[in-house]
């Protein structure tokens, strides 16, 4: 479970980059955020997972409090940046072993998993090389299997699926489906709708930091008594400028 | 030109360092740059000066006065080409904005240009001081008139543009006409090799001057038998011109001078132009070996380690295979006894080993003493000079959000990087301590006092430096030199040693020769301070230095 409750951060700038902004991610819940470039998307989401500190505002993750069990939160966090490219000089299986010790992965499931998620994501024969050599989308599934080696409860996810060829997202899609059948909790950022569309039990959208929308598909098609989720998204950014 | 002058500018924007904002942080940062600035750099520059004043005040009685001033250009030349090398390939063929940069409508000797004064004016704040203080040394012997003065200085500006014009022209036919360099990786192996070659040379042929006869190599040099002088005649002439121009008064000698500059930026640009983009082509494709065969072999070997390990291990294999990291970093901290052997063989001191050891057993001895100064000193000077612990934060770059989201405490986090620098610094000096030790046979107590001192100074100066890099890391860089060299704490941590290692073997001098007090006396008050220093910045480490750490928000 995620609980986010009138969070809001500013940079240097005056602006405000997240503002006001609650919303909550249910155990079994996969919850798509959504929001044009800049919208406050990875500052939330950096906030969550111990990177940003909050201006004010609360973050739970499960039964922690992130201003106060921060540790034990980030232990059951499964948390991909939206950037990939990170400790490219060591090799994928040098990597992912260093992940595993640092979220203490025992020894007895270590090998399985990672032999399961190289294969979901066809990383047999690169896992000995340095990561140097890995593509952008190769780099972005080590991000994957970083984030997920341990377990993790909550998977807080920046654009999981960008780069990732169609048979890889395939995969990682029906894993974050079933990990939220399992009784935990998905929050994943995306620019793609029909991917929330198809996969997202509710969405949150937020522009300029503060929610726009926060619900299930249903509700939001209900509410602006149309089917095309791109045409909702559009007309809402307009209704925005307006304002 | 207009597209020249844009991207100067906006390559200088992207090496600034950011400012800081906080009241107490800029006062902190001007503190530390007057240090900087009066312990170290006017010093340096000074004694530069007066050395030039010195030989050309001796120099003038046999009439060859230039010679002083000319041997200290062309080693700061020779200097300005062997660390530019590295700067200039990086910057033409490996900096990551090169990607944006080759599509947009510039022409490759724009590119090349821009790139090129960028590095020369970052470059060379600390090489214009040391070329204005000869200069001055050399005017005050000399008496020069005032045009003299100012064909001098602006001669003396421009110094460094033939040196970095050579690198940049051998980068341009090496990357074109050979495909030995084809990641970043191998032109910073290779630099690091040449360095250490020049290096290597360099001692040799001090190494040759025994008695340091001075009359006699000032006389090999001006009569051209001297090979290292002999050979900067060749490759610089435009040392030659420039004192002709101002030591002789000669407009015509200035003419020359600015008239070769232009020259050899002439068939730069006109090489940039024909080369340039033919050499970016083929690069970066890093080799891919495909093996399913040690995959089972290799999942076998995925066994859990201690969270202290498994983060030291990833950090030293960052710094081993970061080819940046490894020279500036951990080599240097190695090289050390080279330049003692140079003093060694320069004050041509020659003592058998039997003769060393009596001389360090006896009683109150002198030897023990220097030894025991000497061993802190290098310690803190060599851990400032590696830069572990002032670089720490600065080299994660955009990785150090990992610090933040990872369940592995601060303190924790803080204390491994630190536990590297230490292991690292106090490798590179005590490896050769215990070498000396041996072979003299040193008394094993006094090994084990040299050894504590080691591990204490190496541990001041690394949370020390820790500590001033989590106040405001460089962490928006795209390639690993400008971590370190647009990094200014390792500078800050640097000059703060020097001072530290001052007081400490400048006292510990004074406690032997005008106190008369012991080797053991001497140890005692030197482990009572360090002590004293390491409790201190390891607590203001934990405290305030987790906090700076906390409030970066920088990505
Ligand atoms: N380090 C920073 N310093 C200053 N402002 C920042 C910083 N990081 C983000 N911002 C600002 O915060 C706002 C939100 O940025 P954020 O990265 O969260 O957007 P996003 O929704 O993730 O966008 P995208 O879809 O492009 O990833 C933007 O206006 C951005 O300019
Ligand atoms: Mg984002």
């Amino acid at each position: 479970m995620i609980e986010i409750s009138n969070l809001t951060k500013s940079f240097s700038n005056e602006k405000k980059a997240v503002s006001d902004l609650s919303f909550k991610v249910n155990d079994g819940e996969i919850v798509g955020f959504i929001g044009p470039n800049g919208a406050g998307k990875t500052t939330t989401i950096k906030m969550m997972t111990g990177i940003l500190k909050p201006d004010s505002g609360s973050i739970k993750i499960n039964e922690f409090d992130m201003a106060k069990d921060a540790f034990e939160a980030k232990k059951i966090i499964g948390y991909i940046s939206d950037s990939p490219d990170m400790f490219v000089k060591l090799k994928g299986i040098e990597f992912i072993n260093f992940i595993s010790d640092i979220y203490r992965v025992p020894n007895d499931v270590r090998a399985e998993r990672i032999k399961y998620f190289a294969g979901q994501f066809g990383l047999e024969d690169v896992l000995d090389n340095s990561m140097q050599g890995y593509s952008h989308g190769m780099r972005q599934k080590m991000m994957i299997v970083a984030a997920l080696v341990h377990n993790p409860a909550v998977w807080i996810l920046d654009e999981p699926l960008t780069g990732l060829d169609p048979q890889s997202a395939f995969n990682l899609k029906n894993m974050m489906r079933q990990h939220a059948d399992e009784g935990n909790s998905v929050l994943f950022s995306t620019h793609v709708l029909e991917v929330a569309e198809k996969l997202c039990d509710k969405v949150i959208i937020i522009n300029h930091g503060e929610k726009l929308f926060y619900g299930t598909l249903d509700e939001l098609k209900e509410k602006h008594g149309n089917n095309d989720l791109e045409k909702i998204f559009l007309e809402m950014m307009d209704n925005e400028k307006l304002l | 030109m207009r597209s020249y002058f844009s991207l100067v500018s906006v390559f200088r924007k992207a090496m600034k360092m950011d400012k800081p904002t906080e009241k107490s942080q800029k006062v902190k940062v001007a503190l530390l740059g007057f240090i900087a600035i009066f312990f170290v750099m006017i010093p340096v520059a000074a004694g530069c000066g007066i050395f030039v004043n010195l030989i050309t005040g001796s120099l003038s009685e046999v009439g060859k006065e230039s010679i002083g001033i000319e041997l200290i250009l062309g080693f700061i030349s020779l200097f300005t080409m062997v660390f530019a090398l590295n700067v200039i390939f990086n910057e033409f063929y490996f900096s990551n904005d090169i990607e944006y940069l080759l599509p947009l409508p510039l022409r490759a000797s724009q590119i090349t240009g821009a790139k090129f004064t960028t590095a020369f004016l970052s470059e060379n704040f600390m090489q214009f001081l040391l070329v204005l203080t000869s200069i001055i040394g050399f005017g005050l012997a000399y008496d020069m008139s005032f045009l003299q003065w100012i064909t001098a200085i602006i001669g003396g500006f421009l110094l460094p543009v033939i040196p970095m014009v050579y690198c940049a022209i051998i980068s341009l036919l090496l990357m074109s006409f050979t495909r030995i360099i084809k990641s970043r990786d191998t032109i910073r192996t290779m630099s690091v090799i040449v360095t250490f070659i020049i290096l290597i040379a360099l001692v040799l042929s001090l190494g040759s001057l025994r008695n340091l006869d001075f009359d006699n190599y000032i006389n090999s040099v001006a009569e051209g038998k001297d090979a290292f002088a002999a050979i900067m005649r060749y490759i610089f002439p435009h040392i030659g011109f420039l004192i002709e121009a101002f030591a002789g008064g000669s407009v015509l000698g200035f003419l020359k001078y600015l008239g070769i500059n232009i020259l050899w930026i002439a068939v730069f640009l006109v090489l940039s132009e024909l080369l340039y983009l033919r050499g970016m082509t083929g690069l970066n494709s890093a080799k891919v070996k495909e093996s399913r065969k040690g995959y089972e072999k290799l999942l076998d070997k995925c066994k859990m380690k201690s969270v202290e390990k498994a983060y030291f291990s990833k950090e030293m294999k960052m710094l081993v295979r970061t080819p940046v990291y490894f020279s500036n970093c951990v080599a240097i901290s190695f090289i050390w006894p080279i330049f003692l052997y140079v003093v060694v063989r320069v004050m041509n001191i020659n003592y058998s080993l039997t003769e060393l050891h009596n001389m360090y057993v006896e009683n109150n001895s002198d030897f023990a003493v220097i030894m025991l100064i000497f061993v802190v000193g290098i310690s803190i000077i060599m851990t400032a000079m590696n830069s572990l612990g002032s670089n720490a934060f600065s080299r994660e770059g955009k990785n150090f959000s990992f610090i933040k989201y990872i369940p592995v405490s601060y303190k924790k986090q803080w204390n491994i990087k630190a536990a590297v620098s230490i292991v690292i610094s106090t490798l590179s000096i005590y490896i050769y301590v215990l070498i000396f030790g041996i072979a003299i046979r040193i008394p094993v107590i006094h090994m084990l006092i040299y050894f504590v001192l080691t591990v204490l100074s190496c541990g001041i100066i690394t949370y020390m430096g820790m500590l001033l890099d989590s106040m405001r890391p460089k962490l928006m860089w795209d390639d690993e030199l400008s971590a370190l060299r647009e990094n200014n704490n390792t500078f800050f941590n640097m000059a703060v040693s020097i001072l530290i290692a001052g007081v400490l073997c400048g006292g510990g001098a004074l406690l032997h020769y005008m106190a008369g007090l012991e080797f053991v006396a001497i140890a005692a008050i030197i482990l009572g301070v360090t002590v004293c220093l390491i409790i201190y910045f390891y607590i203001r480490s934990m405290t305030q230095g987790i906090k700076n750490v906390i409030s970066l928000e920088e990505l």
